[in-house]
């Protein structure tokens, strides 16, 4: 396949994306959400078409390749289009359990291991928890549909963004997607049909080369706990005219767009 | 010592005075100032005693050729690429004009200076506010006139002048609260520049021409121009002199100039500044004499100033005011003499004229110290019982000025009378005629404060003399006014002439006429009868010259009405151009500025949109950014 | 078919929606989870690098950009709880005065 050819095969997903995408955003009724899901799923197989037929590998690795990514990007895509944002954290499970999929077929297992344990684990549940923390009364909420409220529920500049960002995806996808040079490095990676696992190897490579950079890593954490601690520690004085627990939101902060430009 | 040494120290020493006096005498001396004055300008005369006697003590033989070198104190500036011809010097003349110009100057100072210690007090006897600051002044222009009257330049000429110009304005304006002292100030200061910039022009041409502004050199090369081109020049320089010296039309300076202190008037505008025209057009007699045209007119100016100046003082009841201009019209005569050729005696005249005239202020200042500020003549009279040395020093100096014999006017105006007779009649008859007027006015002014019944202001209870400091002056020039007349005897070859002859060029008149002189002589004492007839026997209720002729008076006594016509003619259109100058620039100029600086304010104004507040807003931003440089990376450079 | 070309392509997906996400929504703590998601992109892109250089430089750098997103998500909750006791909202327009 031709560069030129892949580029506006690239350029072509990106545009049927970018309409998937808009037309999926928060404030659309229900009659968007179809063709939002129907173009989009096509989008992905063509995606996955593409990369099928730029590389070459087992069926059966091809289907859990197309299925992982199928559900990060599904997933992805309703993390940031979901009104409302316990939706958001789940669907951010998925993403992560997705990825890791992928990142374990690359064999890269202890990262995938990792992955799992820090983001689904830790990182995601402070979400929630701060979700759930957050969570304004239930009075506020939209009284008519009980669905979520005014800024939830609408995006800003759908539009520009999706064009911005789906422009810039294309632009960087085409290049990615070009035949790439071989690159001649001597590799330590495990591969297929090693002895010495992945695991034994990143440590092996961790604690020799990369010694100072994880005691530096550890370092860095602790300083996060601290500050964490430092700051959640603060009294927070309300803003004037609101008080904790009271049903009405300060005035005039919902609902108020304010345009970028 | 050296004549250079002494040359030096002339001016130097009141300038050191004067440099002093400012340092420290608000702080250390206060009202001792008066005594570096004294010394410094004590100690200047005396060089200049022994200048003089150097100068006479030269040879004939050698009296060109010494005088016209120059003494050269210090090289200046160069102007030019090479030669010692490019050179500016600083370097004085020392001739027997000058030695008696700086006799005159710095006689006439160290008394003023002397009768200032008892002026400059109020009646308490305590000095007044600023009495430092008039000797720092007045030892600043003693400085001026000695340069001026040293230099050996055209340079060095103009520097002393517009030095003797600052002093003036400084002096005039010294009591600076009063508006009208400052806008007298100011008057002066504006109208001698524009006497002084037709002189500035002159050399200016001088040295187009000649290419050295050293006054031998020039002297030598008047020869070689044509006639129309010293004309010019001289009437250049001349404009200097109108200036300077209150001739028509720029004499509107000197009466109001009378806002400055007594003393101040007596120096710089009876004897010495005044006189810096007739010092100038003598000096340049080579350049002069060399054009019909401009003797011609110098003589014609100073003849109508001289009449003019005499009919206003006819009308005026400020004794200052008629001094002031008696003095304009008395100046008028010295130009009448220089512009028919009577050089010496020209100079004859300025120097007795420096003793009287001075005289006549400082008894002036004698009265109005009795009189606590009173100096109009319509509100005092009677006084020669009160103050009877200063009735009879302002006797002497009157009738000195009325050119009675043998006293020192006298002499003096006859030569110049009879000069203009020989020139021409018309000459003559402006001479004669005022002759007549100032024994006239003189004699009116006497009278009216003197004689009759004594009647005092209503401040005053009981006037009393001046002070020893005040009064031993006035004796002194007293004895000047009667005995400086007889250098000047016989009429024409006396001394002072025959003294002053290698250095000023002129007509050479024949002996004055036994019948000139005794028309002279009669003419005074006329004039004096006649204002005794009228004012003298006993005090008119109203002026009997306004009686006669109130038009005629009205107009005498507000000048002609010669400020009026310059404040609509020239000083109104110059304000208005002015007003719209300022207009122009607040206007214009100003808004095209705020335009301009409002550039970036309106830049700054329409960027303030991009700035929302909104964090998601700047991220945007930053995404279009990159999707900028990532297009460019790719697609410009494909 | 799991080469580096197709991680990153991946990759880049996931961090463009991230992006668009970070851009859309004015809730607060989804536009953090839009954050996570581009870590995750960034992720993929390093093991797809990795793979491609054929050691495992990308994965010890995945490894440390992970924990920059642990330490990240753990202080930028910590701002937002702040941020929501002081104004009792979650919408990011709520933080707008600072305009010109």
């Amino acid at each position: 396949m031709t560069p030129t050819a892949i580029t506006n095969i690239v350029y072509g997903l990106a545009a049927l994306g970018a309409i998937a995408v808009y037309l999926a955003m928060p404030g659309a009724g229900p009659r968007r959400k179809t063709p939002a899901v129907l173009i989009g799923l096509a989008a992905v197989a063509w995606l996955l078409m593409l990369l099928a037929r730029m590389s070459r590998g087992s069926a059966g690795d091809a289907v859990i390749f197309s299925i992982l990514t199928l559900l990060s990007l599904v997933g992805s895509v309703r993390v940031v289009t979901h009104p409302r944002p316990v939706y958001s954290a789940l669907y951010f499970v998925l993403v992560a359990l997705a990825s890791v999929g992928l990142i374990v077929m690359a064999g890269a297992e202890f990262l995938g291991a990792a992955l799992v344990i820090v983001y689904a684990g830790a990182i995601l549940v402070t979400y929630v928890f701060v979700i759930m923390l957050a969570q304004q009364s239930p009075a506020a909420q939209d009284a008519v549909s009980g669905g979520p409220l005014d800024y939830d529920g609408v995006a800003r500049e759908p539009a520009l963004a999706t064009v911005a960002g789906f422009t810039l995806m294309a632009a960087v996808g085409s290049l990615i997607a070009r035949p790439l040079p071989e690159v001649e490095t001597a590799g330590d990676a495990a591969q297929a049909g090693d002895a010495i696992g992945n695991t034994v190897r990143l440590g092996a490579v961790l604690l020799t080369r990369y010694a100072v950079a994880v005691e530096l890593a550890g370092v860095l954490l602790l300083v996060a706990i601290i500050g964490a601690i430092a700051m959640a520690r603060r009294p927070v004085e309300p803003e004037p005219g609101w008080s904790p627990g009271s049903e009405e939101p300060p005035a005039g902060e919902i609902g108020r767009t304010v345009r970028p430009f | 010592m050296e004549l250079r040494t002494l040359a030096i120290w002339i001016p130097l020493l009141p300038l050191l005075a004067a440099v002093l006096i400012g340092a420290i005498g608000l702080r250390g001396l206060r009202t001792r100032s008066h005594w570096l004055a004294i010394g410094g300008v004590a100690a200047a005369l005396v060089l200049a005693l022994l200048l003089f006697q150097r100068v006479r003590a030269t040879p004939v033989a050698e009296a060109e050729t010494t005088f016209n070198r120059p003494v050269q104190v210090y090289s200046w500036f160069r102007a030019g690429d090479t030669g010692e011809r490019d050179w500016f010097n600083v370097e004085f003349r020392v001739d027997p004009l000058t030695s008696v110009m700086l006799l005159t100057v710095l006689s006439v100072s160290l008394l003023v200076v002397i009768y200032s210690t008892g002026y400059m007090r109020d009646h308490h006897g305590h000095p007044e506010y600023g009495y430092e600051r008039f000797f720092a002044f007045l030892c600043l222009f003693v400085f001026s006139m000695c340069m001026l009257v040293l230099a050996g330049n055209f340079l060095l000429l103009y520097l002393g002048w517009e030095l003797v110009g600052l002093s003036s304005y400084l002096l005039i304006g010294f009591y600076y609260q009063r508006p009208a002292a400052a806008a007298a100030a100011k008057k002066a200061f504006l109208v001698n520049r524009v006497g002084d910039f037709g002189f500035g022009l002159g050399i200016l041409l001088i040295f187009y021409h000649f290419g050295r502004l050293e006054y031998g050199a020039v002297f030598e090369g008047v020869r070689n121009l044509s006639e129309g081109q010293i004309t010019l020049i001289a009437l250049l320089l001349f404009c200097g002199a109108v200036g300077k010296s209150a001739q028509l039309p720029l004499h509107v300076w000197l009466p109001d100039a009378m806002e400055g202190p007594t003393p101040v008037s007596a120096l710089i505008h009876a004897a010495t500044m005044v006189t810096a025209g007739v010092y100038m057009v003598a000096r340049c007699s080579a350049i002069f004499t060399a054009s019909h045209v401009a003797m011609t007119v110098v003589a014609s100016v100073g003849a109508a100033t001289a009449l003019f100046a005499a009919t206003v003082a006819l009308a005026q009841y400020d004794m200052k005011r008629i001094l002031a201009y008696s003095t304009c019209s008395q100046l008028g005569y010295m130009f009448l003499g220089l512009g028919v050729g009577a050089m010496p005696s020209a100079m004859f005249h300025l120097f007795t004229h420096a003793f009287f005239k001075a005289l006549l202020f400082l008894g002036a200042g004698s009265i109005m110290h009795a009189m606590l500020g009173e100096i109009d003549i319509r509100r005092f009279g009677g006084l020669r019982r009160s103050l009877p040395r200063t009735y009879g020093t302002m006797l002497i100096g009157a009738l000195a000025l009325a050119g009675v014999p043998p006293l020192a006017g006298f002499w003096s105006k006859d030569e110049i009378v009879h000069a203009a007779w020989t020139t021409h009649p018309i000459f003559g008859v402006v001479a004669s005629l005022t002759a007549l007027l100032t024994a006239f006015y003189t004699f009116r002014m006497i009278f009216l404060a003197f004689h009759g019944d004594e009647r005092l202001p209503q401040k005053v209870d009981h006037p009393h003399e001046s002070g020893p400091a005040m009064r031993v002056p006035l004796m002194i020039l007293s004895i000047g006014a009667i005995g400086a007349g007889f250098f000047g005897v016989p009429a024409g070859h006396g001394a002072f002439h025959h003294f002053l002859e290698p250095v000023l060029q002129g007509e050479h008149h024949d002996e004055g006429g036994r019948a000139v002189m005794v028309a002279s002589a009669i003419l005074s004492l006329v004039g004096i009868g006649a204002a005794w007839f009228v004012y003298g026997a006993r005090r008119p209720e109203r002026e009997p010259l306004e009686s006669l002729n109130p038009v005629l008076f009205r107009t005498l006594h507000h000048r002609y009405y010669f400020d009026e016509f310059y404040d609509v003619a020239i000083v109104t259109p110059l304000r208005r151009l002015g007003r719209f100058c300022f207009g122009f620039d607040n206007y214009g100029i100003n808004t095209l500025l705020a335009l301009i600086a409002g550039v970036p304010k309106l830049i700054g104004f329409a960027l303030k949109g991009l700035q929302r507040g909104a964090m998601q807003g700047y991220a945007m931003g930053m995404t279009i950014g990159m999707l900028a440089l990532v297009g460019w990376l790719l697609w410009a450079n494909a | 078919m799991v080469t580096p070309q197709s991680l990153m392509l991946i990759g880049a997906v996931l961090f463009f929606l991230g992006v668009i996400g970070f851009l859309t929504r004015r809730n607060l703590i989804i536009m953090f989870l839009s954050t996570e998601v581009m870590f995750q992109g960034v992720l993929l892109n390093l093991v797809g690098m990795g793979l491609l250089h054929r050691n495992l430089e990308g994965q010890v750098f995945g490894l440390f950009v992970l924990v920059i997103a642990a330490v990240e998500a753990g202080l930028g909750l910590a701002i937002v709880v702040m941020l929501f006791r002081r104004k009792g909202t979650l919408d990011a327009e709520a933080w707008s005065a600072l305009q010109g």
